[in-house]
């Protein structure tokens, strides 16, 4: 599978675009994942794979609702996915880069080759009186390219071997710093001034895939290094190849004389000897002397200011031009070229061995390739009642609050005077805890207790003995555990007490603690003391009364 | 690709579990530790839940395990009086068609129908209470019902204990009893609760045992994600750096503290944000989750009390520095840092606070470069320290998230019983272990010599070794 720089900028496009959300829709974002995994055709890809499945449908998804988000916007922000608010785009920086790489080859390509040609063209001026000095035109045509070239081919050599470490200069490679500084800064900013903007879609996408090449380039500096070394190698090349077309094209049009000239007494030897050196390349396709000056015509080109150039051979004066073609060809051309192709293999050599093993891919393909767990929640209503009497809630306001504060306050009441009959379970009230319960009633109601009967809370078994008891008692008090939720079958049993056994005498619910607890008082802030006033109000009998025993 | 079963088909085969009890008892909280769902309301008021809830849990959009939490009984003296009366085959049906319109037995209705209708039962009692007669015909109500049932026994005080009462109440009733703290159960319990579950009917033992296995699965999932995000916002913080150019008018000594600010700011985003991943993760959705009051998570990122009870001693740092610095001058560097922060923590208390933030400001500056003439830049921190005090934090942050219950109420204060978080698992680590720390850093900081492809695999190894073993500990 060929990868491509437009991938991995695009993969980090849209993997920081889920790493932007919240947290909150971290859920939503593995949930997506795990759906892409779940309809690809052949879900046993290998790890690369997978992540490229993902990045194709996620392209795809990013396309069919950006291009529609940003020429009708949606009314509703929510409607858009995870990822893709505030984007009206309709290009991915990796396709803009790639885009623009592309743009920036042919514009390199086509002013190196006019660069290469005008000054080939200037260089190679001759009117008769002095011909074109070769030295200056190797040097710069030939040698410096070939030093170039062979600088390049040293930072390439040293890329391939080094692989990844440390950056040059500041935490940031120069190369790439400088071509994505100008690409994309100083050219976003000139087409800001020409007015010749691109949508903002396309500007978001550059600055996107600029700040990849500038802020991450420590995390991709293996692969971003090279795009940028083929952009340069490729200018001169193009470069060279217009030096070599415009310098036939002068040899073919126009006529040409090449001389040598030196003010040390270099002898005509020494220089055939550097010229045959630089020409092995090429000389021996012709027994050695291929695009080769001899000693003679080396000799005879020789320029003497104060003898001019009339005593000089033609034959010799133009016998400089094959070697100096040869030159940039070998030198500028097929060098470069070389360089362009080799640093292409590396890049794709870097871009497969491009490392996928990096925490935010393993974050992706476990998404992908765990399954999806959550949870579907429906209330399911059985009883058709709708109207249910609530259940008492104790932070909102109840109509106990408003009554009288005798009637829950537990105050010392008028009509409690006299001998009150105790309710008790005689599963919790027993022995010495009971007889404190009593003692604390008396003092608490002004009653006097005279006797304690044992109820179950079965209405229907205990009612066989309220009749009798009902005579000659002032008042019913029954004593209530207070962390018993006041359910509906207990309070339809008090209701049924008073209603059913002791009509005539007010009810009192008196709230406990547990009895064999240090304190069998109740707290006034006591929740379930809240809980039970607000659904003894709720009760809306009068007769039936609240009260706790206090600590 | 998923295959779509028929509704009648799922219901056949999935298990289903109606959680049921007394009003107030905890079944919100055993539901949603069950189904792992914080968002379940859990109120100490009782009669909150009025009307059953379904919880589906589901894998890839495929059903595999129900909970239906329900109101609790209002008349359970009432209703096991009319199934006492009751001559028939079909009990629970015959029940709610009799007074599914009567409001009086409303609750009732709603508690039955899933029961009626084939769920297992899971009776939820609160263990600090004592047993009453209520509570007994409950339990015969659940016996006549012949469903299959579990009692869950709620522990959520430790003031009064009933357990032993309940439990031998239970032995009448009951096949299985377990005894459960809403406010502790972790994953690992609710583990236990559903193999505990796989013995009340053979028939689910299968189905279950699957549950199971998925949700040790999308345990494993978590993890694998949390060390994800674990080591991407390591890698992204020890990384971590700003700069500014310097302006004629501009005070370079300002301009570096303003810096050095911005600095902390944002890797205690990058932290928070790594957090909150974490915490969604693990399925709390809370905006935030308390710590514990004594936890050092409570502290600032560059507070001294973290930078000392965190990362690494001053003869481990420089271990930790010579393991790979042999050959190389950076991790000198390193080690030097690294020992001078040591020296400053072992001085620090006794210099106090303000000493303590000139050392970490020192620390930082550390990290700051000029950048020619007209820049200035803060970060990457070149401490060592920085690292492992991220990591210690990022490690306490998970073991503290996974050892939080879902079901869990709200406390009125510090839970002084809470399991005690590891503090600084970095100081535990082997040599292999540190070298491993080491090259990852250097990676991260974009200043490594040595092949650095390999160093952030094997740091994300490093950390999902100790996610496990922080889990492992949590299920011992």
């Amino acid at each position: 599978m060929a990868i491509h720089l437009r991938d991995i900028i695009d993969l980090d496009f849209l993997l920081s675009l889920d790493e932007r959300e919240k947290s909150g829709s971290l859920d939503e974002i593995l949930a997506r994942d795990r759906d892409i995994f779940n309809h690809l055709d052949n879900p046993d890809l290998d790890d690369k794979g997978l992540i490229f499945s993902w990045l194709s449908y996620r392209r795809l998804v990013f396309f069919h609702e950006t291009k529609g988000f940003s020429s009708h916007p949606a009314p509703d922000r929510t409607q858009v996915p995870v990822g893709y608010q505030d984007l009206p785009r309709d290009i991915l920086p990796g396709t803009l880069f790639s885009n623009l790489f592309k743009w920036m080859a042919c514009g390199l390509g086509v002013t190196g080759f006019v660069l290469g040609v005008l000054m080939v063209y200037s260089f190679l001026a001759y009117h008769g009186s002095r011909p074109v000095n070769v030295t200056v035109f190797a040097s710069f045509f030939i040698i410096f390219q070939a030093l170039l070239s062979v600088l390049a081919c040293g930072v390439m050599l040293n890329r391939m071997v080094r692989k990844q470490g440390r950056t040059i200069g500041f935490g940031i490679s120069f190369s790439p710093a400088l071509v994505s500084g100008f690409f994309f800064k100083k050219l976003s900013g000139l087409l800001k001034k020409t007015k010749n903007m691109p949508g903002g879609g396309a500007m978001a996408a550059m600055a996107d895939a600029g700040s990849l090449v500038v802020m991450k380039n420590r995390e991709y500096n293996g692969v971003l290094f090279w795009p940028f070394f083929i952009l340069s190698s490729f200018f001169a090349l193009s470069f060279s190849t217009g030096a070599l077309c415009g310098t036939l094209f002068r040899v073919l049009v126009t006529d040409l004389a090449f001389g040598w000239q030196s003010t040390l007494l270099t002898s005509g030897t020494q220089v055939h000897d550097l010229i045959s050196w630089m020409a092995m390349p090429w000389s021996w396709l012709s027994s050695g002397t291929f695009a080769l000056p001899s000693l003679v015509q080396v000799e005879g080109s020789r320029i003497l200011l104060k003898e001019g150039i009339l005593g000089l051979a033609t034959e010799h004066l133009v016998s400089w031009w094959p070697f100096l073609c040869m030159g940039i060809l070998v030198y500028g051309v097929m060098f470069r070229g070389l360089l362009v192709l080799g640093a292409g293999l590396a890049q794709r050599k870097a871009m497969a061995q491009f490392d996928f093993q990096q925490p935010k891919y393993k974050r992706l393909l476990a998404g992908m390739t765990s399954p999806k767990m959550d949870m579907d929640i429906q209330e399911t209503p059985t009883s058709q009642v709708k109207n249910r009497p609530p259940l008492p809630n104790p932070d909102i306001p109840c109509s106990a609050d408003l009554e009288p504060p005798h009637k829950i306050r537990g105050t010392v009441l008028p009509r409690s005077q006299g001998r009150a009959l105790i309710l008790a379970s005689s599963q919790v009230y027993q022995g010495a805890d009971l007889e404190t319960i009593n003692q604390i009633v008396e003092q608490q109601l002004g009653v006097e207790v005279s006797q304690v009967y044992p109820i179950t809370f079965d209405f229907d078994a205990d009612q066989g003995g309220f009749p009798v008891l009902a005579s000659g008692t002032g008042q019913v008090i029954v004593l209530q555990e207070v962390w018993q939720p006041p359910i509906r079958g207990l309070l339809h049993y008090y209701t049924q007490v008073k209603n059913q056994g002791f009509s005539d005498t007010p009810l009192w619910i008196v709230l406990t603690q547990t009895p064999g607890e240090p304190v069998l008082g109740v707290d006034a802030g006591d929740v379930n003391f809240k809980v039970w006033k607000k659904a003894v109000s709720q009760l809306n009998d009068p007769d039936i009364i609240l009260e706790r025993l206090y600590p | 690709m998923n295959e779509v079963l028929h509704p009648k088909a799922v219901a056949a085969t999935i298990p289903e579990f109606a959680v049921l009890g007394h009003p107030n008892e905890g079944k919100s909280s055993v539901v949603s530790t069950l189904s792992e769902d914080d968002q379940i309301r859990v109120s100490q008021v009782p009669g909150e839940t009025t009307v059953s809830r379904t919880y589906t849990v589901k894998i890839d959009g495929k059903e595999i395990i129900r909970f239906v939490d329900t109101p609790g009984f209002q008349v359970p003296r009432q209703t096991l009086a009319w199934f006492r009366k009751y001559r028939g085959d079909t009990l629970l049906e015959s029940f709610i068609s009799t007074f599914k319109a009567d409001p009086f037995f409303a609750d009732e209705c709603e508690l039955m129908a899933p029961v009626a209708r084939g769920a297992g039962i899971i009776y939820v009692v609160d263990g600090s209470r004592p047993v009453r007669a209520d509570d007994l015909a409950e339990m015969e109500i659940l016996r006549l019902t012949g469903r299959p049932r579990m009692a869950v026994i709620n522990s959520k005080t430790r003031e009064r204990d009933y357990t032993e009462q309940w439990k031998q109440e239970f032995r009448k009733h009951f096949n299985v009893i377990r005894v459960f703290n809403s406010n502790e159960a972790d994953f690992f319990e609710r583990i236990r609760m559903l193999e505990s579950l796989k013995a009340i009917d053979q028939d689910w033992e299968q189905g279950i045992e699957g549950v199971i296995q998925a949700f040790k699965g999308e345990w494993n999932k978590r993890n694998r994600l949390a060390c994800a995000y674990i080591t991407h916002g390591l890698e992204q913080a020890v990384g971590f750096s700003l700069s500014k150019k310097l302006t004629p008018t501009g005070d370079p000594v300002q301009i570096r503290e303003n810096l050095t600010l911005a600095f902390q700011k944002e890797i205690r985003a990058m932290e928070k944000k790594m957090f909150g991943r974490i915490r969604s993760l693990f399925r709390h959705h809370l905006y935030e989750v308390p710590l514990p009051e004594y936890s050092i998570l409570r502290q600032d990122l560059f507070s001294q009390q973290t930078w000392e009870m965190l990362g690494l001693s001053k003869k481990q740092l420089a271990a930790a520095g010579a393991v790979v610095g042999g050959t190389m001058g950076a991790v000198v560097d390193t080690a030097a840092a690294g020992m001078t922060f040591g020296v400053f923590t072992a001085i620090g208390s006794a210099l106090g606070a303000g000493s303590a933030l000139v050392g970490i400001k020192k620390l930082v500056r550390k990290g700051s470069r000029g950048l020619g003439k007209d820049r200035i830049q803060v970060g990457p921190n070149e401490n060592i320290q920085f690292l492992y005090v991220l990591m210690d934090r990022a490690l306490l942050y998970y073991t503290h998230i996974t050892q939080r219950a879902h079901g869990r109420r709200d406390l009125p204060g510090p839970d002084a019983g809470e399991k005690i978080t590891k503090i600084g698992m970095s100081s535990q680590l082997t040599r292999t272990q540190h070298q491993t720390c080491v090259r990852f850093f250097k990676t991260a900081q974009g200043r490594s010599m040595i092949q650095g492809k390999k160093a952030a695999p094997a740091f994300a190894l490093l950390i999902e070794s100790l996610l496990s073993e922080i889990s492992g500990s949590l299920s011992d």
